[in-house]
């Protein structure tokens, strides 16, 4: 089932880019470029509701229903599916696109691996799993595995001076730690969740680049290939947080959300405030929000 | 240690156990190598090299005495005189004492698994690799020279009067010198998995690729002498027996030619793709199918016996006076012996220390 519903036609369009462009490696690079396109509808659905998730966090109802029903789980569940549906937001709705999209990736990840055969057995399984007439596996098979100095079947050294550097594996730390640091979110509120991203930060790229290190260098160039590409992919949604890599970006602040210089936000309205028209941006999870004014006004009213 | 660093540690092992999985060990997998010598039969797979007693089964001595996740060999061993020779996918290659199992030396240079079968002959051993390159050490390990090609080697290199002659997974077959020099070399229409055939004259060598292409060179000058062509891809190596050529393809077919000129004389439907290639009986020829079914045919292409064993089989059956086995994966067992006369089954093992 897994292996007739992602891996053999992802394998085949693999194979297929590879027998246009003739090189493993481009193919690898286009091939994860192209999985990333198809499933870019699923990554802005789960960024927006990560997005609604977070901010719904700050809002006060929220934290008053959780601070009211901590003792009753069951209420506060009743409380919060109400407020969810109050605000539009779907709280599997950054669980979902994910889930969708794991298997995708990690199908792309198998059949890189298949894709590489390096015995008899393992390509004969390659051969069996083309689609007959879909290419020819007689002009594509084997791949060839050589692309710049590497071995894409073998861990990739770089030789200077006879030293082996993991050139890869290096790539592969730093873009991973770009790649997390450029989706943290901008709290500070010191809570467990701000800790695990932290943790994440430092484990994440060790672990990825451990693994571009040991595996084949095939893969190390598709986890560097994805980071690239998810890393252009946050920019291009105004998801990327630059000034968490770049400080000196601190002073002339970007919405991450928008990508554009917002109007200063300070909190999320309650919903029993009434409102007066206001300029400043919205989002689509949170809806309201107060400029300094509105928000030095509503605090005089709440005193 | 803090509670969410225990959780995202955990995460992230458990992320590259799902990850390990997909790739797992050395990132490669492979079928048993079998070679099958007087009274003892030699199985290479996973962590180690065993000796069988061709009789029973019983394991005599497992190579090396210490099973390494480091090592893993998936290649036919090679069994010259009182020694064993055999590759490990960890890139090393070994000479193994026959008789105790004790390691006569190692060859670390190659930059590859070793995945073909080696060959002896002109005082070397040499050493097909996935690196692309044939090495060639002399009996006491040393590297004397190493001969590029431009995709893995999976065959085994066959030894002439004067030279070595190789087939690559890069589509060409090579006549190489004693000393390492390319003496010529002939593209062929696709990867050649098939170790090549050299006939008893030494005048002629024969080889099937992947292409579906089977052609006969002339071992002077790689000259074509004849091609022909099969229905599907050629995997296996053919031989000469009866003289006669046979070889089998992908689609299930035995092909039975004149080694002279090339003219198809038979052609029998097996029904089941043969990837490991044929040997030569006494008094006839033996296969086996992908799927596991062992045939022994008379030189006609008859049928004379044929068992049905589980598994998937990817390698030749060996034959010795009174036995055929067969090696197979993702089956009841991994070792099968039967009376190469009667087809009688003698027994049935998987190897463990």
């Amino acid at each position: 089932m897994w292996e007739t519903i992602v891996i053999q036609p992802f394998l085949n369009v693999l194979l297929l880019i590879n027998s246009l462009v003739g090189n493993f490696g481009i193919s690898i690079i286009l091939f994860t470029l192209l999985v990333r396109l198809i499933t870019h509808p699923l990554t802005v659905k789960q960024f927006k509701a990560t997005q609604g998730m977070q901010q719904l966090q700050n809002d006060p109802r929220y934290k008053k229903i959780m601070e009211k029903y901590k003792d009753d789980k069951e209420r506060l569940s009743q409380e919060q599916m109400k407020l969810y549906k109050e605000l539009g937001i779907n709280p599997l709705g950054s669980c979902l696109p994910t889930l969708i999209q794991f298997p995708l990736i990690l199908g792309l990840y198998q059949s890189v691996v298949r894709a590489m055969a390096a015995s008899p057995v393992e390509l004969f399984r390659l051969a069996q799993s083309i689609y007959p007439g879909f290419i020819n596996p007689v002009a594509v098979l084997p791949l060839q595995n050589r692309f710049l100095w590497m071995d894409l079947g073998q861990p990739e050294r770089l030789t200077v001076f006879g030293f082996g550097i993991p050139v890869l594996a290096i790539l592969v730390v730093i873009t991973t730690f770009l790649q997390t640091k450029l989706i943290e979110p901008p709290s500070s509120n010191g809570g467990q969740a701000e800790m695990m991203t932290k943790s994440m930060n430092i484990y994440m790229p060790l672990l990825m680049g451990f693994m571009a290190y040991s595996l084949a260098s095939g893969l190390a160039l598709y986890f560097l290939a994805s980071n690239l590409i998810g890393i252009a992919q946050y920019s291009i949604l105004g998801r990327a947080n630059w000034k968490n890599i770049l400080p000196f970006l601190k002073g002339k602040e970007t919405d991450p959300i928008q990508g554009k210089t917002p109007v200063q936000v300070v909190d999320v309205v309650p919903e029993e405030v009434p409102q007066k028209p206001s300029h400043a941006k919205t989002t689509q999870a949170t809806g309201k929000r107060m400029t300094k004014p509105q928000k030095q006004r509503y605090d005089r009213r709440k005193k | 240690m803090k509670k969410p660093h225990i959780l995202i540690i955990g995460m992230l092992v458990g992320l590259t156990f799902v990850l390990s999985a997909c790739a797992p060990g050395p990132r490669v997998s492979g079928t048993p190598g079998l070679e099958l010598s007087g009274d003892q039969a030699f199985v290479a797979y996973g962590n180690s090299l065993y000796a069988l007693k061709a009789n029973s089964g019983t394991v005599e001595w497992t190579y090396p005495e210490e099973s390494k996740n480091t090592v893993l060999f998936f290649a036919q061993p090679l069994v010259v005189d009182d020694n064993v020779f055999v590759g490990d996918v960890a890139k090393t290659f070994h000479k193994i004492d026959r008789s105790n199992g004790n390691s006569v030396w190692t060859f670390t240079g190659a930059n590859g698994y070793f995945i073909g079968q080696a060959n002896e002959g002109h005082g070397m051993v040499f050493a097909p690799n996935n690196d692309g390159n044939l090495y060639a050490l002399d009996l006491q390990g040393n590297l004397q020279w190493v001969f590029e090609t431009q995709h893995f080697i999976w065959s085994q290199p066959q030894i002439g009067p004067d030279a070595v002659y190789l087939s690559s997974m890069d589509r060409f077959v090579y006549a190489i010198s004693t000393d390492g020099k390319q003496l010529w070399a002939k593209e062929m229409a696709g990867a050649v998995v098939a170790s090549p055939v050299l006939s008893e004259d030494a005048g002629t060598l024969f080889v099937g690729s992947m292409g579906s292409d089977f052609v006969a060179l002339k071992t002077t000058d790689g000259q074509l002498a004849w091609s022909f062509t099969a229905q599907n891809s050629i995997w296996g190596q053919a031989i000469l027996a009866d003289n006669k050529l046979y070889f089998a393809d992908t689609g299930g077919f035995l092909y039975i030619l004149d080694p002279l000129s090339g003219a198809e004389k038979s052609r029998v439907e097996i029904g089941e793709p043969v990837i490991g290639g044929l040997i030569a009986l006494p008094d006839g020829i033996a296969l086996v199918t992908e799927k596991g079914n062992l045939k022994v045919l008379e030189f006609d292409g008859s049928t004379r016996w044929e068992a049905r064993i589980s598994g998937n089989v990817f390698q030749r059956p060996v034959a010795s006076d009174d036995y055929l086995m067969v090696a197979a994966v993702d089956g009841d067992n991994m070792i099968y012996a039967f009376d190469v006369q009667s087809g009688a089954q003698k027994w049935s093992v998987t190897p463990k220390k």
